[in-house]
């Protein structure tokens, strides 16, 4: 069987979250073992039973924002919308989160039901023109753009930190996608542990999880552990531009959390991050130049040596692409793809509200 | 409580007003929310100057509790300003129709209304804003209420019955979340001077009612120790009369 052709992808109507809440209950687990390739098909209720006491769990607490814009380009009259990827802080490597500069996207107006591919043409942009918003206090204003792409501007907000933060609260939306059969909200896109609202995509690998699973968890004496990554926009609809991607982010592991992880390791236990996100943050933490928070480029992949975690819990990553070389961090590739095929037979689903994989030496 | 972050609802006059300036004059960080923005501004600007002695802040966030598409806004931009939440004050609320009306004379519309400022709203914000309260294992969420709970007042049947279930509900929290660092209290204040105390009854006697901001100051010291203590992992009383906190502060 070849599992390259046999993944569920994203069928027109699934992947509606309002489902999300039904299915967090039967959700798939496939377990691979790091050290021997064992791997077995599960529930994601049975997560317990892959923990014991000290053990630690790393989750993402970065909130979803409302990061596409609707606004007007002045100087051509022409509606648009923008998509934030990151701080332009974050862009340059500092280490501060900040709302008022971004780097952004810019898309066609059109309607988000259509393919981003679709929407790629956008009127001539230059640095200093403007875009107006609903709200005539605030007003954004092109600073730059990245890599010359005219699609990639800088933006800056020309508004009080005030109204830029009830503008964007007010009038932004959550990102939506074309495969979706409803409008995303803002609560569809947030996960169990939303709580610095600093992502611009859901980090979607906690979506399935609950608090229940949480505190059974926590019974069992697994500490479950927050890091901050500012998940960003993981496709932009060109391949040129995918190639850009991801753009740097922003991650932040408090001391509380580095103790915890320390501790851990000290006593030869388990450090499971939840979702690529959380693993990023702890991986950038526990890096050459140590930082607590800031800006993130390091990409996993089979050269990487872990140095904070020793797993990994995390959605079923599409095949051929960038997502599915991280995993090669945790775990050699023939591997996991032989924990796939049995995935693909057992039914599961691709996308950000399908099934979970966990890639552990205790799985 | 000092240097705390704190969200209350319905900041921008009466109980809540009182309280922010409390908790803000007590170096605290505040979020209120409020629907009319004039009254947000006026609330704001009347609190600068303790502001600046006491290390605090105060933030104004325009929103309508009663509205899931303003609640979720709401509670993500209050985090984003406060860094962390760690009290949420559940204090706006509305009457209902006014002048009241019998339940047989009022209608289910208005019922609906009520529960979506008093109950839905509380709940939502809530949830909202407990990830970040679990995974400190840390917070404290309080709920105005009223001896309308209580007390079956003719007349007040709209009101009394979504205090009773805000009650409920902060009973259920606690149950549920006992021992994970986060602790819910619902609060009776007692009658105040305030514009819904004289929606509800216009020709109430002002010296019969307390004043707001003494109510404000008494509650910080009740809430303030509760605070200290709320990962104790005992059976703490839920809900408190005016004055079984009266007696407590
Ligand atoms: N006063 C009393 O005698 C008494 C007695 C027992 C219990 N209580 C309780 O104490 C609490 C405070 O009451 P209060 O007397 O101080 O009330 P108040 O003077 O009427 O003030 C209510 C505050 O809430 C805001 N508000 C109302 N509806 C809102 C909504 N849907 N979304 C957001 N904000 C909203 C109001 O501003 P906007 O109108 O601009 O939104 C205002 O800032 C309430 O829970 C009440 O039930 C009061």
């Amino acid at each position: 069987m070849n599992v390259f052709t046999q993944v569920h992808q994203q069928p027109a109507t699934l992947a509606s979250p309002a489902t999300s809440a039904e299915r967090r209950k039967e959700a798939g687990l496939l377990s691979v073992h790091a050290a021997s390739g064992h791997s077995a098909i599960t529930n994601l209720s049975e997560l317990p039973r892959f923990f014991e006491a000290g053990d630690v769990l790393v989750v993402n607490n970065a909130a979803t924002i409302p990061a596409s814009l609707s606004l007007t380009h002045v100087a051509s009259g022409t509606p648009l919308e923008l998509r934030l990827l990151t701080p332009r802080e974050v862009l340059l490597g500092e280490s501060e989160f900040s709302w008022h500069s971004w780097l952004a996207a810019a898309f066609s107006q059109g309607s988000w039901r259509q393919r981003t591919e679709e929407r790629t043409q956008i009127p001539l942009l230059r640095v200093g023109d403007l875009f107006a918003t609903e709200d005539p206090l605030v007003q954004l204003e092109i600073t730059g753009f990245h890599n010359n792409e005219q699609r990639l501007p800088e933006v800056g907000f020309r508004a009080a930190e005030k109204s830029l933060r009830s503008f964007l609260f007010k009038h932004g939306r959550p990102i939506q996608y074309s495969y979706h059969k409803n409008d995303l909200e803002l609560w569809d896109v947030q996960t169990p542990f939303a709580t610095q609202p600093v992502a611009t995509e859901a980090p979607s690998a906690s979506f399935h999880l609950s608090w229940e699973l949480m505190f059974a968890l926590q019974e069992r004496g697994v500490r479950i552990v927050p890091v901050t990554h500012a998940t960003g926009v993981s496709s932009l609809g060109e391949p040129e531009l995918d190639r850009l991607l991801p753009v740097p982010e922003f991650f932040a592991v408090g001391q509380e959390a580095r103790e915890i992880i320390v501790e851990a390791q000290a006593i030869n236990r388990q450090v499971i991050g939840l979702g690529t996100g959380a693993a990023r943050a702890v991986e950038s933490a526990f890096g050459g130049e140590a930082a607590s928070s800031g800006s993130t480029s390091l990409l996993l992949s089979g050269t990487h040596r872990l140095r904070g975690l020793t797993g990994l819990l995390t959605g079923m990553h599409e095949m051929g692409s960038s997502h599915l070389r991280l995993l090669d961090a945790f775990v050699p590739r023939p591997w996991l793809l032989a924990g796939y095929e049995k995935a693909v037979a057992a039914g599961f689903l691709w996308h950000e509200f399908g099934d979970l994989c966990l890639i552990s030496e205790k799985a | 409580m000092k240097n705390k972050g704190i969200v209350i609802t319905g900041g921008s006059a009466g109980l809540g007003l009182a309280l922010a300036k409390t908790f803000v004059e007590n170096g605290n960080h505040v979020v209120i929310t409020g629907r009319d923005p004039k009254k947000l501004e006026a609330a704001a600007s009347g609190l600068l100057p303790a502001d600046s002695n006491s290390g605090g802040s105060l933030h104004t966030i325009e929103a309508d509790i009663s509205q899931k598409a303003s609640v979720y806004p709401t509670a993500l931009e209050a985090q984003g300003v406060l860094g962390k939440v760690d009290l949420l004050i559940n204090n706006a609320s509305s009457l209902g129709k006014t002048p009241l009306p019998l339940l047989v004379d009022s209608d289910c519309e208005d019922l609906e209304q009520v529960l979506q400022t008093n109950v839905l709203g509380p709940f939502r914000l809530t949830k909202a804003l407990l990830p970040g309260m679990l995974l400190r294992k840390s917070g404290l969420v309080v709920n105005m209420s009223s001896d309308a709970a209580v007390s079956a007042y003719p007349q007040w049947g709209h009101y009394g019955l979504s205090k009773a279930a805000l009650d409920h509900l902060s009973r259920i929290w606690n149950e549920e979340l006992r021992g994970k660092g986060v602790d819910f209290v619902a609060i009776d204040p007692g009658d105040m001077a305030t514009a819904l105390q004289f929606a509800a009854i216009p020709d109430r006697d002002p010296n019969e009612l307390s004043d707001p901001e003494e109510v404000a100051r008494a509650l910080f010291r009740f809430l303030s120790a509760r605070f200290q203590n709320r990962a104790e992992n005992t059976r703490p009383q839920v809900r408190f009369s005016a004055d079984a906190w009266r007696a407590q502060s």
